[in-house]
């Protein structure tokens, strides 16, 4: 698998994650060395067959559309890095 | 070099003998050996804990007064796994215990709630010990966690053990363990350490309370010294939940102790052009191979054409699927938060400080085949190459029992090595494993075990459903000491 240096850059911040050029370096070796070839793709292309995106799933299970008691507050909280009594807190959202 | 066997003396505690049916029965009828029990679980796990280092939280001191407390709760009912000691997966919510994952990311979460699983075993009288190690959100097993700990392997010093799980129960230190399968991880370090692992259907045993990153591929499964306890803790929690959409109706099993209903064993006609498959294993599955045609078995060597590109195919697909599942590790609302001057800032400062190398490479490798330009050309592929490789496998297993590979193509590397020593992202260590967790079909380790050398495993693949084949094949072939 062949990518620029840009691409690596626009997916990374996609992800939101920053890259240090030696990182970005590892990871393009490591694409190089991705054993599945560009002709390989190429010919599955071709091929009538569809997607699988599931092992065998036989049904999908709904819960029933029922009001029901959610985790009290104080719980949904308990993780949060910054929250005061009933919010999550965060840093402004615009510079 | 220190090989197998390795197991010191002080393993042999009260209970190591003991199957974890027999020992639900002495913990019942038998106050005594209650005490001894809690005594010698603290014995086993201090000593576990200090050689291989295998726990990321536990009970420590306390263990042998917790474990009389929650027994003497429970010893009056009929519990089948009553007293019966286990560990999870960091990666399986408990709320006992915190779930970080082996990342920075999540150190110090508490789950506000427990998997299905656990509670499960917990209703049948289990006693969880504590949370074991695992590869950063259990991705792979080659490489140390982020938060700095590798787990010692119990048969062979100075290698890994894949998981804390597998050491926990190779080292004696519980009965069972429950753990996280992806593209193989359970049955890779079951394989390293010398132990049973049942990876189950998709769908078998309930996935609410993992914390996983490719839905479509994990599954929780059970590591045991024992077929008869796979067997067992797999009876009490094969259960439908009905909180979890992937969650199956409970299918009929019961193993009908060592007699083997298989006899006509598939095996990939290529399975030993594996470029990672070391020697010692090669040899080692070929004379297994001539003993069991020697045995009886039918054994036909057949062409599957895809087979060998499932670590890649699953790779590719598990890297979207973590890209997507892992977004959510934001620093809102859970985990580390670095600071930022805005919320974009934030986001990124803590993603990047927050995922190890390897989880990072692996979300941008899935951020890059699922963008715009690459979705058809690359994912939409990967999810056409899993319709063939589940096709063929279903094919192979419409005219035979099972289909039988080593586990893993080598024995366990040596501590300090990293998963680009083993080609990164493309999973070597996944050969054989990888094609069931695509197909969602059940899969076994058994572990071979010989004087002088590390532990390796064969992996029986069965067919939807089939855990009850898999583990009588496996009850079978211990009685015999295959």
């Amino acid at each position: 698998m062949h990518f620029s240096r840009e691409e690596i850059q626009k997916a990374a911040q996609d992800a939101r994650i920053s890259v240090s050029a030696q990182q970005e370096e590892e990871l393009l070796a490591e694409l190089k060395a991705f054993p599945l070839q560009e002709d390989f793709f190429l010919r599955l292309q071709k091929e009538n067959v569809e997607q699988t995106c599931y092992g065998p799933v036989e049904e999908n299970i709904m819960a029933s559309d029922e009001p029901g008691a959610s985790l009290p507050l104080s719980e949904v909280l308990q993780n949060a890095p910054d929250a005061d009594e009933s919010c999550f807190l965060v840093p402004k959202v615009v510079e | 070099m220190f090989l197998y066997p390795v197991i010191e003396e002080e393993v042999f505690a009260i209970y190591a003998h003991l199957s974890a049916r027999e020992l639900a029965v002495e913990v019942k009828k038998n106050e005594g050996f209650r005490e001894k029990m809690a005594a010698a679980l603290l014995q086993k796990c201090s000593s576990a804990q200090k050689e291989y280092d295998l726990f990321s939280s536990w009970y420590g001191e306390k263990i042998a007064q917790k474990y009389k407390e929650v027994i003497s709760e429970k010893a009056s009912s009929d519990k089948k796994l009553l007293g019966v000691p286990y560990v999870l997966d960091d990666t399986i919510c408990s709320l006992a215990f915190p779930a970080a994952c082996g990342s920075p990311m999540l150190q110090n979460y508490r789950p506000p709630f427990e998997a299905y699983a656990v509670s499960l075993l917990s209703r049948a009288g289990a006693f969880l010990c504590g949370k074991a190690r695992v590869a950063e959100f259990g991705l792979g097993c080659l490489e140390e966690s982020p938060l700095g700990a590798v787990t010692a392997n119990p048969r062979g010093k100075g290698h890994i053990a894949g998981s804390g799980a597998a050491a926990a129960v190779a080292s004696g230190a519980v009965s069972f363990a429950l753990g996280v399968d992806t593209t193989g991880e359970l049955r890779e370090a079951a394989s390293y350490c010398g132990i049973f692992a049942l990876k189950p259907s998709y769908g078998a045993i309930s996935r609410r309370g993992l914390i996983g990153f490719s839905p479509s591929l994990e599954q929780a499964g059970i590591l045991a010294s024992r077929s008869s306890d796979l067997a067992l803790v797999f009876q009490e929690i094969a259960v439908r939940d009905p909180q979890d959409a992937t969650s199956r109706e409970t299918f009929s099993f019961s193993p009908q102790g060592d007699q083997a209903k298989i006899r006509k064993i598939a095996v990939p006609k290529d399975w030993s052009s594996v470029p990672s498959l070391h020697e010692e294993v090669k040899k080692v599955f070929a004379d297994k191979l001539e003993q069991l045609t020697a045995m009886g078995f039918e054994l036909d060597y057949i062409s599957l054409p895809h087979f060998f590109y499932a670590p890649a195919a699953g790779s590719l697909l598990a890297a979207v699927e973590a890209f997507s599942s892992l977004a959510n590790y934001d620093g809102v609302r859970f985990g580390c938060r670095e600071e930022g001057r805005h919320l974009q800032e934030m986001y990124t400062k803590t993603r990047s400080r927050g995922f190890g190398k390897r989880s990072s490479n692996f979300i941008i490798f899935g951020a890059l085949v699922s963008s715009g330009k690459y979705y058809d050309k690359y994912f939409v592929q990967a999810q056409k190459l899993r319709t063939l490789i589940k096709r063929e496998l279903l094919a192979c297993l419409l005219e035979y029992d099972c289909l039988l590979t080593p586990t893993v193509p080598f024995t366990a590397p040596l501590l300090g090595r990293k998963a680009s020593d083993h080609g990164g992202l493309n999973f070597v260590e996944a050969s054989y494993t990888m094609a069931a967790n695509l197909a969602g079909l059940p899969a076994l380790s058994y572990p071979v075990l010989s004087e002088g050398s590390l532990p390796l495993g064969l992996q029986f693949i069965g067919r939807d459903k089939g855990e009850a084949d898999l583990i009588e094949i496996a009850s079978f072939l211990k009685k015999e000491n295959f």
